[in-house]
């Protein structure tokens, strides 16, 4: 977005364009809907605080708000960005640590040093983030007003004296040195001894003998209580020995009092959202998948999804190293409806999952999987699975889904998502291909956009608006389970043809891997 | 310090990944016969010869050289090799006695703990340079004067004093003397133990004109006691770390010494078992992969050597050039022998040892893999052929230009038109793609036609067969027949009971 644009406004929040737009609009999905896309699994694996799954559980209806929050985080797709965020909270939240700590009495200079200490911190946060964000190419609107909104802060009086003092009291306690020769339980504190380190002795005597680099020391393994009675008498004798540095101190802590302002606080709330869902699907662009920003459109342009693919079913592969095979999911015009058959095991209902999670998740305004994903807005996600075992007999169930399906229609207006996962399994196919009609007929009359896994061939056919695909099954490698779903014409012999394909193809293999 | 006795730049690990195939090339060739003879009953000896001749069909003509001059070296002074072996075994067993394999939780234990064991490795350290120092002049490989040369330089008069020193001083206990500096929360940070050599007299004298400097914890503050063992096992912690990870370190050495020697100890014990049944050997002349050069003089199967109790027949060839070797004819004649004999030769070659000939002089090769037709699978016609086929691409899949491939009856699980068709573009296409194939066949279609269109670089060799139908067990040149190769079966086992009755009929 223009810089112009992004100058007139003040800067209120990374998450909304408008404070008021909260959460007005936001869409609540019912919370068995969330587990039967797998929505439950992406929130549980992205969001690290309430406040991000607050974001995460609220997607938004104005297509206006989702490009807010789109720009945003194309922006913080940069690394360089992101690490100067990343070390910004660190050093924010480090800050508000040392402030809550504060209170603890009885350790000589210990309120003091807990000011110094957070100011330091959010002096370096609040530099940082506003250098790093002058330095990168913003093209959002929501970081480019943070951006002018922390250049002022900086270059305010009360900010400028903050860093000066804060600087000055550190480095004058930084540069204590001093030795401590214990005896049994008696303490002598002096200058820094003239005597070798004995690791230095050690490293030169020994290091002939290493076949690796010696390990990293790890300082923080037995870091001693920082506030214990023993570190108050050293620090007594300390300042004693060097009253100048702690003089200092004192000093800087008497001038300045509420270091971090309110607003630096809650942005860095607001990062969660974005940080949590990046992170989140990193390890999946580096095994190679692709992500990309949807564009929503109108309804009749119709929705396009290029190697899309069911993105908790990919957090959990990827992290294994299990490969996924992407699928491409397209309506086109009027067509409404894609009615899935074809071999279990091969991918239906994932491709029945990525297409509620590609709404979903378009609709919180990040990126989704796929290479290009076109798609409309919608006002509901409704999904129909089978509920577990639920014991009861046949008939039971069939009622139990029947008024689970009632529920579902009722609330169906023409702008929802109906994702349909094997309705009717429990009935015999002529049972099953009846009530599929009645059901196919209602949802076509709706004009919605739906997804119909389902074992009756016949239904994909049903009308004009029913798209049929057709899940492959790969006969080279059944471990494989996320395989292509295909459009094409639902045909009972295609797992047939798949499996003949393994024989007949023994030498013709062995002299195309020989090709150079 | 390294020790490099196998390599002329690193360690030999034998825990390494074996190459693809290892476990075929093992059984094909029979190398059990082989490491049995070189272990010597020792299973360390057995296994890092065994990874050494399983690796060895990757191993760069420098690497051989390196390897020949350091078994010359063993086989002129053994007693130095099983006397270090010893030793470095002895250093194995005391750190195990001395010390159960997990460091004290607390740095100031792991220190004083590391500190011991250290100790305890430099009187192995001192031995081991006192045989090093007199081992006989006349050692002059590499590998040797690697050795040695780091024995000098690394284990020196000044080393071992002021190591013992150090040691000594950490060993003592007692007081500490330690620097820090102060961090966030005024906490103390940079934790550091300092040597003791610096005396007293400064410190006195700043601590008396400094005033009283000095405190002591209440006899009951059993948080002020913990506090002060924190900051001493916060600046304990990096020296410990470091001792323990170079005594580790010298377990390693030992332990590399170890194996490395253990594989001329098999070198050694496989020697003695050879000169005793009088086999011929010889250390070869190892060629760049890709130079085709193979020729040798008296070639025996080392396996069929070991185990058979008469004398071995060897073979003359002179294969320089050829990329394809096609073994066709007589059954009963030694060819599948023959070709153990070459992937032996090869792989005995190629890990640095001598080999069982008279004289040698071969190519090095860049893997070597064996297809052999497994005899179990027979029943199932189709599934054979299926089986040899998938393991054949599994071959494909390691194979790399200059590598080696010896086919063994492969796809005579269909008729011969067909088997011969698959062996056709399998083998054309691996020598275009530079892999050296040598394959003992019954398809005649095959070798007939491999002869034809094989040109000067294709080898067409057949057992020896004397006027009268008397086999050798000698490979010679020769076009392949179409009916010879049960002739000589038929004439020893069948003819007489057949035409014997056909003439009394």
């Amino acid at each position: 977005m223009p810089d112009g644009t992004a100058r007139a406004e003040t800067f209120q929040s990374l998450l909304y364009p408008r404070t008021a737009a909260a959460s007005a609009h936001a869409l609540t999905p019912a919370g068995a809907s969330l587990h039967d896309l797998g929505l439950d699994a992406i929130l549980d694996a992205a969001a690290s605080s309430s406040a991000a799954r607050a974001v995460l559980s609220a997607p938004l209806r104005d297509p206006a708000a989702i490009r807010y929050r789109q720009e945003v985080m194309r922006d913080l797709e940069s690394a360089e960005l992101r690490d100067a965020v990343t070390s910004f909270r660190a050093d924010l939240r480090a800050a508000a640590v040392r402030l809550d700590e504060e209170a603890d009495a009885g350790f000589p200079y210990a309120r003091e040093r807990a000011v110094l200490d957070a100011a330091v911190r959010y002096v370096r946060a609040v530099a940082g983030l506003s250098e790093a964000l002058q330095a990168a190419r913003l093209t959002s609107r929501g970081l480019a007003r943070l951006r002018d909104r922390l250049m002022s802060i900086v270059a305010g009086a009360d900010f400028t004296s903050l860093a000066r003092d804060s600087k000055r009291a550190w480095d004058g306690l930084s540069a204590l040195h001093y030795s401590l020769r214990i005896e049994g339980r008696s303490v002598t504190v002096g200058p820094t001894p003239a005597s070798h380190e004995l690791h230095d002795d050690l490293s030169r005597q020994f290091g002939r003998f290493m076949q690796d680099p010696p390990p990293e020391p790890q300082p923080r393994a037995y870091l001693p209580a920082g506030r214990s009675a023993v570190q108050a008498q050293i620090l007594r004798r300390l300042a004693a020995l060097h009253p100048e540095p702690f003089e200092a101190l004192r000093d800087f802590a008497g001038h300045h009092h509420d270091v971090i302002d309110p607003l630096v606080a809650r942005v860095d709330g607001e990062l969660d959202f974005y940080l949590d869902y990046l992170r989140t699907i990193a390890p999946l662009r580096a095994a190679g998948l692709p992500f990309c920003y949807p564009t929503v459109g109108p309804r009749e342009a119709g929705c396009l999804c290029l190697d899309t693919f069911d993105l908790a079913l990919a957090l959990r592969l990827v992290a294994g190293g299990s490969p996924i095979v992407p699928n491409d999911i397209e309506l086109r015009g009027g067509e409404r409806m894609l009615v899935v058959t074809g071999p279990n095991q091969g991918g239906k209902t994932t491709l029945a999952r990525t297409f509620g999670q590609l709404h979903y998740l378009a609709a919180l305004g990040c990126p989704v999987p796929g290479r290009e994903v076109r798609l409309a807005p919608f006002d509901g996600l409704l999904t129909h699975f089978q509920r577990g075992e639920r014991a009861g007999d046949l008939r039971g169930r069939l009622v139990d889904e029947l008024t689970r399906l009632r529920e579902l229609l009722e609330a169906a207006t023409p702008d929802s998502i109906v994702v349909l996962n094997e309705p009717f399994a429990s009935t015999t196919l002529a049972d099953a291909r009846f009530l599929g009609r009645k059901l196919l007929a209602r949802l076509s009359q709706l004009d919605l956009r739906a997804v119909i896994v389902t074992f009756v061939d016949g239904l994909s056919t049903f009308d004009a608006k029913t798209v049929s695909m057709v899940s492959m099954v790969d006969a080279e490698d059944p471990a494989i389970r996320t395989l292509k779903v295909l459009r094409r014409p639902a045909d009972g012999a295609a797992h047939a043809l798949a499996i003949a394909r393994k024989h007949g193809v023994t030498l013709e293999q062995i002299l195309e891997r020989l090709s150079p | 310090m390294k020790v490099r006795l196998m390599l002329p730049d690193e360690a030999f690990d034998v825990r390494q990944a074996l190459p693809a195939g290892a476990d075929a090339l093992s059984s094909d060739l029979d190398l059990d016969a082989v490491l049995e003879a070189m272990s010597g009953g020792d299973a360390l000896v057995r296994e890092t010869s065994r990874v050494a001749l399983l690796t060895a069909p990757r191993n760069a003509p420098e690497a051989v050289g390196f390897r020949q001059a350091m078994l010359r070296d063993a086989l002129r002074s053994p007693a130095t090799v099983r006397r270090l072996y010893g030793l470095a075994g002895e250093a194995d067993a005391r750190r195990r006695k001395q010390w159960l394999g997990v460091f004290s939780r607390s740095p100031t234990g792991m220190l004083a703990e590391a500190a011991a064991l250290m100790h305890m490795y430099l009187d192995m350290l001192a031995r081991l340079r006192s045989i090093v120092t007199d081992a006989p002049a006349e050692l002059t490989s590499a590998a040797w004067r690697g050795l040695a040369e780091s024995v000098r330089v690394e284990l020196d008069d000044g080393f071992f004093e002021a190591a013992r020193r150090t040691l000594g001083e950490v060993r003592r206990g007692g007081g500490v003397h330690l620097s820090a500096g102060l961090g966030e929360g005024n906490a103390g940070r940079d934790y550091a133990l300092r040597r003791a050599s610096s005396r007293r007299p400064g410190w006195l004298a700043w601590a008396l004109r400094r005033g009283p400097a000095t405190f002591r914890l209440a006899p009951l503050d059993d948080d002020g006691a913990r506090v002060l063992a924190d900051m001493r096992n916060a600046a304990a912690a990096p020296p410990a770390a470091l001792l323990a990870h170079a005594a580790e370190g010298v377990r390693e050495i030992f332990g590399g010494l170890r194996t490395e020697l253990a594989f001329y100890l098999g070198c050694l014990n496989l020697h003695e078992r050879l000169m005793a049944r009088a086999v011929p050997m010889t250390f070869p002349t190892v060629h760049e992969a890709g130079s085709r050069t193979l020729r040798f003089r008296g070639l025996v199967d080392a396996g069929l050597a070991l185990r058979s109790p008469g004398r071995v027949v060897g073979n003359d060839l002179d294969l320089d050039g050829k990329r394809l070797i096609v073994i066709s004819g007589a059954n009963q004649g030694g060819k599948t022998v023959f070709l153990r004999s070459l992937g032996l030769a090869q792989v005995l070659a190629q890990a640095g040892l001598f080999v069982t000939a008279e004289a040698y002089e071969g190519a090095a090769c860049n893997g070597l893999h064996t297809h052999f037709s497994r005899e179990e699978d027979a029943g199932l016609v189709s599934g054979k052929l299926d089986e040899e086929l998938a393991r054949l691409s599994g071959i494909v899949d390691a194979l790399e230009a200059n590598g080696t491939l010896l086919l063994n009856e492969s796809f005579a699980a269909t008729n011969e038109g067909e088997g011969s068709e698959v062996a056709r573009q399998v083998v054309s296409a691996l020598v275009q793609r530079g892999v050296r194939v040598a394959f003992v066949t019954h398809l005649v279609a095959f070798a007939e036609q491999a002869h034809r269109a094989g040109g000067p670089a294709t080898a067409s060799l057949c057992p020896e067969l004397l006027p009268g139908g008397t086999r050798t067990f000698r490979m010679v040149p020769a076009r392949p027949g179409g009916s010879g190769h049960v002739e000589g079966l038929y004439r020893d086992i069948l003819a007489e009971a057949v035409e014997g009755s056909a003439g009394s009929g």
